[in-house]
């Protein structure tokens, strides 16, 4: 497994010539972030702000943790920092940086702590875990109009396994290819397929079943 | 769980890859014309359809707080950068520039080089004097005359077995006489005066009691490179006792 800051390498992801490799050349962020291996700072800077936004909401997504999620976008652009010398574009920014995110965000949530509470908020044990970011509880009369709150979709998310999670969000709110997200997901396109389907007939049977 | 039909389990991943526009157009067209004529697929497409966009709606907008939050890990990270970034060159220095030569080191190789040198040869020649008159030790090389303060560490206990004045037997009539014994080595030492009580001599074991060295020998110890160099420096010391002891015989 290659190391969750490896820059893109073909090779190391096992699918040739990598998922957007050809467009590389023309990915913005690329241009950016060859101007800071190349030693300027302030390309850095403008990678974060394109990214970071993003970076959050799909980190929150995935550690359905306020506090985690800033920690990891922290990890996720230091690792991108430390491997500015090894940098090869061989594929878009974003998919390299999903796919640090993607390992980190996976790490948390292996970690014995943090498992535990994914399991007892997945079996419905504790009302008592942050499911919904605090702060964000939507109004009574949103619920209504919207028939679906981002709080209980995020809690529907939240119930499904995290690879399933990780293949929806970053293929369907992320705009991913399967490609793309077979990289960040270190697997093949024909598993992305299958997680993003499973994940998405899950999230329409709960809600068939509330109507 | 509702069971699908097995033709409909040939498309039923299509449905949402279509969705994703992740099909070539000829397997978008046939998953399109299946839909058309299978009423519980065209369902579970308009179904995932919603679901699809549900998700969107729901996720891809900013929370409210997002910008603050962005820019604390912003400041965060910037920190993180100017250490690491320290960090990084003082490595970068630390490859290039020559390693620092310690002061010292050579002339420690050198000193202990030459005392186990002398040390040999002084063995040699008392092994020799014990058996047969043989002639009188080496004189004492040079460069043990000036040998620099070693570290006094204390002999272990075991010492007491050989000591180095060995002691008169006690004569007792009432018992048989002593068995004849191996011809020890002759005392090459003569009794000590009191003042100057020579310590016990160290064993062969390469032990070193460092719990009971004084603070000065360990802080000279820290600054060798590796334990053997401390073990030579206390050969050079027993060296310098003998040797001493021997002058102080020979002149007496």
């Amino acid at each position: 497994m290659a190391e969750d800051g490896d820059p893109p390498k073909s090779e190391a992801a096992g699918v040739g010539p990598g998922p957007g490799g050809a467009a590389a050349g023309q990915d913005p962020d690329v241009q950016l972030m060859l101007a800071f291996r190349g030693g300027d700072p302030r390309a850095f800077d403008a990678l974060f702000r394109r990214w970071a936004g993003p970076m959050l909401r799909y980190l929150e997504r995935m550690v359905r943790d306020a506090a985690s999620a800033e920690d990891l976008l922290q990890e996720t652009f230091l690792r991108v920092f430390r491997a500015r010398d090894r940098y090869q574009p061989e594929a878009r920014f974003s998919t390299w940086l999903y796919t640090i995110a993607t390992n980190l965000a996976l790490n948390e949530l292996r970690r014995p702590r943090r498992r535990a509470l994914h399991r007892s908020t997945d079996e419905g044990e504790s009302d008592e875990l942050p499911l919904v970011l605090e702060g964000h509880e939507p109004r009574a009369d949103d619920l209504a109009d919207a028939r679906r709150t981002s709080a209980e979709l995020e809690r529907e998310l939240a119930a499904l396994p995290e690879r399933q999670r990780a293949a929806l969000v970053l293929s369907a709110v992320e705009g991913l290819s399967y490609a793309e997200v077979a990289v960040s997901l270190e697997t093949t396109e024909k598993s992305v397929k299958a997680l993003v389907h499973r994940a998405r007939a899950t999230l329409a049977a709960k809600f068939k079943g509330r109507e | 769980m509702e069971s699908v039909p097995e033709l409909c389990l040939l498309y039923e991943e299509d449905l949402s890859a279509a969705l994703d526009g992740e099909l070539s157009p000829a397997r978008a067209e046939e998953v399109r014309r299946h839909s058309a004529s299978c009423p519980r697929c065209a369902a579970q497409q308009a179904a995932l359809r919603e679901a699809n966009e549900r998700v969107l709606s729901a996720l891809r907008a900013p929370r409210p707080d997002e910008e603050v939050r962005i820019r604390r890990v912003e400041e965060r990270l910037r920190a993180r950068r100017a250490e690491e970034a320290q960090r990084d060159e003082r490595r970068r220095q630390s490859r290039t520039a020559p390693p620092p030569r310690r002061p010292g080191r050579g002339r420690w190789i050198a000193l202990a080089a030459t005392g186990l040198v002398a040390a040999a040869a002084l063995a040699f020649a008392l092994l020799f004097q014990g058996r047969t008159p043989g002639p009188a030790p080496l004189p004492a090389p040079p460069i043990a005359q000036n040998l620099p303060v070693a570290p006094a560490v204390p002999a272990p206990q075991a010492q007491e077995q050989s000591p180095a004045v060995p002691r008169e037997p006690e004569a007792v009539a009432e018992l048989p006489a002593p068995k004849p014994t191996p011809p020890r080595p002759r005392p090459l030492l003569p009794p000590a005066p009191p003042q100057e009580q020579l310590a016990p001599l160290p064993s062969n074991s390469p032990e070193i009691d460092l719990a009971s060295a004084d603070e000065e020998d360990l802080e000279l110890a820290s600054r060798l490179d590796v334990l053997e160099d401390f073990e030579v420096i206390q050969k050079l010391d027993l060296l310098e006792r003998l040797q001493k002891a021997e002058d102080e015989a020979g002149s007496g």
